[in-house]
């Protein structure tokens, strides 16, 4: 107990040092106790399904654990796993966008007509935070998945700039051009809603 | 009912807070038990899949298989010396074994006709002189086979009335036309001229003058005979 403790109070880095030299599976528990839910959020906004979220997620734990040699001490831990579950959830998107290609009913259509057709619900209506929280989401799945992970790590997760380059290799310089072509995209799609 | 209105750098303010209080989204409560349960079990095979390495068989293969397939056509290519008919530019059968006909039959038949073709005389110029044939000769002749009107059967006019016609062995006066079916029966389009009576006369006279001078011949070769 007295040694978990000690875990508890240890950073991200300091965990994931032990957990490579020891090969002792509780600093692993406690950074997945730490990071489940932020990266479930992530890649929820990202995807926009619960299901093949919490697979995503549960693959990158597992990625986290197998491959906790490749970790290397100059990187945040934080940006290393956004960047295991981040590549997961585009390789999810990629297969999505594959089967939809080679599939006769296309039901991804029908999936953004019912968008459309929300889009032209009821000003009074949008006002209220459960279905404006939906129309976002709905708004966020239409925005390019390059603009939608940086909105989403910058203004969701609330990332800094620097930490959202590192996650996505990018420049700091392209990661806040892609925020605010994110932002401007998400906003003409979100037009309705801002309305009194 | 006004759409709210932004300036540059509060343009994003709302969508920002927005996105900010959206809802977070936890992980379900047994999230950590199927994960442990997966690593406990090794049930993790697609994420261990590493990427296939590279292999001289594999990058090799397909490209043997069209070096091949190259090859072989190249060899087994069916000779391009062998010259394909072209069913548009060879001549019809029926119309040269016709052709050939006629020239057959004009060369069996050496009796002229009386009748007088209308074909112009420059071509009976050129049929007199057969033997002084200029280096087209061959390729003359072939056009002669291939279309319907034979130069060589035509006459000239002007000369066959005053009996000039000196190379009347081989032509067939007057068969100018060639029908192009095969049959000798149509002889083309013929000018029919009403004799003049004196040149009737002419002809007579020495019709006459021939067959005196043959009797004549006769006699003297039977009288030779006798002696």
């Amino acid at each position: 107990m007295a040694q978990d403790k000690i875990l508890t109070e240890l950073t991200d880095e300091e965990l994931i040092k032990v957990f490579q030299q020891t090969n002792d599976l509780a600093p692993y528990e406690i950074l997945v106790k730490r990071y489940k839910d932020p990266l479930m959020n992530f890649v929820y906004r990202f995807v926009g399904d619960r299901d093949a979220c919490t697979d995503i997620v549960q693959d990158t734990m597992i990625k986290f654990y197998l491959n906790k040699d490749s970790y290397r001490e100059f990187a945040k831990f934080s940006t290393w796993i956004y960047t295991i579950a981040g590549n997961l959830a585009k390789n999810e998107l990629k297969r999505r966008r594959r089967r939809n290609i080679f599939s006769l009913d296309n039901s991804d259509d029908e999936r953004s007509l019912q968008i459309e057709d929300k889009s032209f619900v009821a000003p009074d209506r949008a006002t209220d935070s459960e279905i404006k929280n939906e129309m976002i989401q709905r708004a966020l799945l239409k925005v390019k998945p390059v603009y939608r992970e940086v909105v989403i790590l910058r203004d969701i997760q609330e990332l800094s700039y620097e930490e959202v380059a590192e996650i996505t290799h990018l420049s700091i310089g392209t990661v806040k051009s892609r925020i605010n072509r994110g932002r401007n995209q998400l906003q003409k799609l979100l037009k309705n809603i801002y309305r009194e | 009912m006004e759409i709210k209105g932004y300036n540059d750098e509060m343009k994003f303010s709302e969508l920002k807070s927005d996105l900010k209080n959206l809802p977070k989204i936890s992980a379900p409560d047994n999230f950590e038990y199927n994960l442990y349960t997966k690593i406990q079990n090794k049930s993790f095979a697609d994420l261990t899949e590493q990427r296939g390495k590279f292999s001289f068989v594999k990058f090799f293969a397909p490209s043997a298989i069209v070096v091949t397939a190259l090859i072989a056509f190249f060899i087994f290519l069916p000779n391009s010396d062998q010259q394909l008919d072209n069913p548009l530019m060879s001549e019809p059968q029926e119309i040269a074994s016709s052709g050939q006909k006629v020239v057959e039959t004009i060369q069996n038949d050496n009796t002229p006709n009386r009748e007088v073709s209308a074909t112009p005389n420059s071509n009976s110029v050129r049929s007199q002189n057969p033997s002084k044939a200029s280096p087209n000769t061959n390729f003359a002749t072939n056009q002669e086979r291939k279309y319907p009107i034979n130069r060589k059967q035509s006459v000239a006019v002007d000369e066959f009335i005053s009996g000039d016609n000196k190379n009347n062995s081989d032509i067939r006066q007057g068969n100018v036309v060639n029908s192009g079916t095969g049959s000798d029966e149509f002889d083309g389009f013929f000018v029919r001229e009403q004799p003049d009576q004196k040149t009737l006369e002419k002809y007579r006279a020495m019709i006459d003058s021939v067959k005196r001078a043959q009797a004549k011949e006769d006699s003297l070769k039977k009288a030779k005979k006798t002696r």
